[in-house]
């Protein structure tokens, strides 16, 4: 069940509002029990077969928690650590990897037999992940061991079931005690149904619009000329934003309706001046969990080896070439590889992890060898290291979006002017696959100015958390044309967002699937 | 704070209701100038019509049966009803049984559908579902439609969004003309096409389909009260991936044989629908069917 569909919008979502509301008289375990089932539900509509794979993982992974944290031994909690992190990863790979793998041996030629891929359960690799962060947070005694209904509710929440965000046990299980989870509250309601129709816009009204262009462009990159591709590319970047976002506003403003709080996502990523403030800002809590479970052990176990070595860890010892290639290139790197390979079997996605690590490496060489106040600093002004850094992560996006590599080079080749200016967009041949919703898009000047809206809105308005006035209190707004623009429960807002969800609700059927349940 | 929630939760709600009325009126039908929209139900609008033969059935009966060839061949008067598949899968009979309580029972049904609808819950997903919902719902009982659609609601929504688009595209413009309007009943209810000739067999990835006995009983329940009903299908081309597969199947069930007829008697436009020079095979291969009954009939009651 989408997020963004009538089932949802008008039957599912109110039927659970309203059940939790008349549950919340018998207390916390009601509730519980209630947001656990709606959460099955909501996941087993896709799919029930699915179910079960759903079940099965929560339950085998609070077997596991039962062998951790407190009480237990030192070795016996590695070794059933080891062994719950392998089962957990080989179901992903089982699912993610696999045939595909064999798949990839098959063209090659290194076996004869093709297989069929089976079909990826939703949200597998995000069930996965907080699963994981929960019984490495019970090793480091971080996290309390749970219950089976409060940790069937931490992992099937439907809020960020299927994409994220992903959640950390430390963030969600207090709000999940006796005392502080009870029913709706009206100021919560308020603020997560305005939070929901703003993401719903996001994902409806921009990323679905421009989705199209970038799928005829994508579908046939060697058609295209440098205008078609340029366009094309832009398309998706903006696609791929609004909708992975605005799914990111839809999760935190449904389970705020709860009285529940999520971690942020996204905070303007695109107004980034670098590609490490630019991973501080896009699809946070992925970044944050990359940072702690691969970055940080990596870290740690290169500054062992070094300091094993009588080498030094320090800040200054970064400053030297082998110090940064060991303490700074080879964590980062190995990292974003890795991270590279989550997003998909494919090359195309390897090369977009190992491209941004070396953007990240580039940008901390930036950051060891310039130091704050250097005068290379002063001389860049912001708008150009903004700039600089979206169309890098354009690039990569290129090698995201694109069916395998040789597509995406090409592309980036056309992009380039390599392969002449080519055909104007005008005579783009698939032009005419772009559904009647999206007609804006067959030319030249309504797509132009299409695309100037999605960067004025990225570029110069406030996100969303600023408007709803959520960002951190010790978090600065970042620049924008209307910093005043302040959400508030007034009759104009009122009105205002009910006239967008109105125009949203007519486009529903033309929605498609949010970009990040494939992964 | 309830206030301000009010217009959010109220806002959407209120379209759906409110389109729940407005959507199936002649005033949208009219004004989406749609030939098929204006014309919708077309045989549930008829009083008093005398149609010896009612064809009905689904979109290959729309267009493929002229109702003037097969009163020439058998000099009964032949009204076609039929509705695109949407209509057929998800209102059934609804067209026919008004059709029927508002005119004097003819002598023959006959019942033509492409071998695929003789398995309706496979074809869910096919096409005019938007037009068929807008019929139901512009029906009387609309509550009790409203809860035969709700069962599979997505439709349901996807209608409402759809319509409201529709409604707002067409806000300023004129309506349909007579010719739009009376477009059925100036072809004695068929709904001829114009589309390039099929020159291939489509390579359509089609739902897996197995003709089911129950619901052609259901069909052959219309015979009573003197009417002959006569269940067939709609001619192939021999070139038809499925061709076999039909025959096979729908042997024993129906009154003709899948036949064949030259690919170059369909045309590119939707799933078996003839041309004019296919229409003329087909509206033949009834009243050859009729005739024979008629034949059959007369002979029964010579002796």
């Amino acid at each position: 069940m989408l997020f963004s569909s009538g089932i949802f919008i008008f039957l599912f979502l109110p039927a659970s509002l309203i059940g939790y509301q008349l549950l919340s008289r018998f207390g916390r375990p009601a509730l519980l029990t209630w947001l656990s089932l709606a959460s099955l539900f909501f996941y087993g509509y896709w799919n029930p077969s699915y179910l079960i794979l759903l079940i099965a993982s929560i339950l085998m992974n609070f077997l596991f928690a039962r062998k951790l944290g407190e009480g237990r031994s030192e070795q016996s909690q590695s070794r059933w650590l080891v062994i719950a992190i392998t089962a957990n990863l080989g179901l992903l790979v089982y699912y993610k990897y696999l045939f595909p793998l064999l798949n990839f041996f098959h063209e090659h030629g290194v076996i004869h037999r093709s297989f069929v891929d089976v079909m990826l359960p939703l949200g597998i690799s995000f069930f996965t992940f907080t699963q994981i962060a929960y019984l490495i947070d019970l090793r480091q005694q971080i996290a309390k061991r749970q219950g089976l209904l409060p940790y069937s509710v931490f992992v099937t929440f439907f809020p960020h079931l299927i994409a994220g965000p992903i959640i950390h046990p430390r963030e969600l299980m207090p709000q999940l005690d006796e005392g502080r989870i009870r029913g709706l509250r009206v100021d919560d309601l308020a603020l997560g149904l305005s939070w929901f129709i703003m993401g719903l816009t996001k994902k409806v009204l921009i990323a679905d619009r421009v989705a199209p262009l970038s799928d005829v462009l994508f579908a046939h990159p060697h058609a295209a000329g440098i205008s078609t591709a340029w366009l094309g590319s832009l398309a998706y970047a903006m696609q791929l934003y609004f909708d992975f976002s605005g799914y990111s506003d839809m999760a935190l403003g449904l389970a705020r309706m709860f009285s529940l709080e999520f971690p942020f996502n996204f905070n303007s990523p695109y107004k980034a001046q670098g590609i490490i403030e630019f991973w501080q800002r896009w699809h946070m809590t992925l970044s944050r969990y990359l940072n702690e479970y691969l970055y940080t052990p990596i870290l740690r176990w290169v500054n062992g080896r070094r300091m094993d070595a009588g080498k030094k860890v320090t800040r200054k010892a970064s400053a030297t070439l082998e110090g940064f290639i060991t303490m700074v290139a080879f964590p980062v790197l190995t990292t974003m590889f890795i991270a590279g390979i989550w997003h998909g079997a494919g090359i195309q996605f390897l090369v977009f992890g190992v491209l941004h690590g070396i953007y990240l490496t580039v940008n901390h060489a930036w950051r060891i060898f310039t130091p704050q106040g250097h005068r290379f600093h002063k001389k860049i002004p912001a708008p150009f290291m903004v700039v600089l850094n979206f169309l890098c992560v354009l690039v990569s996006l290129v090698f995201f979006r694109s069916a395998n590599v040789h597509d995406a080079a090409y592309l980036l080749g056309t992009m380039s002017g390599i392969h002449g200016i080519g055909a104007a967009f005008g005579s783009f041949p698939f032009l005419d696959g772009i559904p009647a919703t999206s007609k804006f898009l067959v030319h030249t000047s309504t797509t132009v100015v299409a695309l100037a809206v999605c960067f004025f809105i990225v570029w110069a308005l406030p996100n969303t958390q600023e408007i709803l006035g959520q960002s951190r209190a010790d978090e600065t707004r970042m620049p924008s044309l209307l910093p005043r623009l302040t959400w508030k429960p007034t009759a104009v807002w009122s009105f205002g967002l009910a006239t967008l969800f109105c125009v949203v609700i007519l486009l529903l059927d033309a929605s498609t699937r949010f970009l990040y349940f494939q992964f | 704070m309830m206030l301000y929630l009010l217009p959010l939760m109220m806002g959407p709600l209120l379209m759906l209701l409110v389109g729940c009325f407005v959507l199936p009126s002649r005033w949208v039908a009219l004004h989406s100038q749609n030939t098929y929209l204006v014309n919708l139900g077309w045989g549930a609008t008829l009083r008093n019509a005398n149609c010896q033969i009612v064809v009905y059935g689904d979109s290959t009966a729309m267009v493929g049966i002229n109702p003037a060839v097969i009163k020439e061949r058998t000099g009964l008067s032949t009204c076609n009803i039929a509705e695109f598949e949407g209509m057929t899968i998800l209102n059934g009979t609804m067209v026919l049984d008004r059709y029927l309580e508002q005119n004097p029972r003819p002598q023959f049904i006959v019942f033509l559908y492409a071998p695929e609808d003789f398995d309706p819950p496979s074809q869910r997903d096919m096409v005019s579902t938007f037009e068929a919902i807008n019929w139901r719902m512009g029906q009387p009982h609309k509550l009790f439609g409203l809860y035969e659609i709700l069962h599979r609601p997505r439709y349901f929504f996807e209608w409402i969004e759809q319509g409201w688009r529709t409604v707002i595209e067409r806000l300023g413009s004129k309506t349909a003309t007579p010719k739009v309007v009376d477009f059925r009943a100036d072809h004695w209810g068929q709904f001829p096409i114009e589309a390039p000739t099929q020159t291939v067999c489509e390579d359509v990835a089609r739902p897996a389909s197995v003709p089911s006995k129950e619901w052609v009983s259901g069909l052959r329940k219309y015979n009573r009260d003197g009417m002959t009903v006569l269940v067939d299908s709609t001619p192939m081309p021999p070139c038809d991936p499925k061709l076999v597969y039909f025959k096979e199947r729908l042997s024993g069930l129906i009154d003709n044989q899948v036949q064949t007829i030259p690919i170059d008697s369909f045309t590119t436009d939707g799933r078996l629908h003839v041309n004019a020079a296919g229409a003329v095979l087909l509206s033949n291969m009834v009243a050859d069917q009729v005739l024979q009954r008629m034949s059959g009939n007369s002979t029964t009651g010579a002796h």
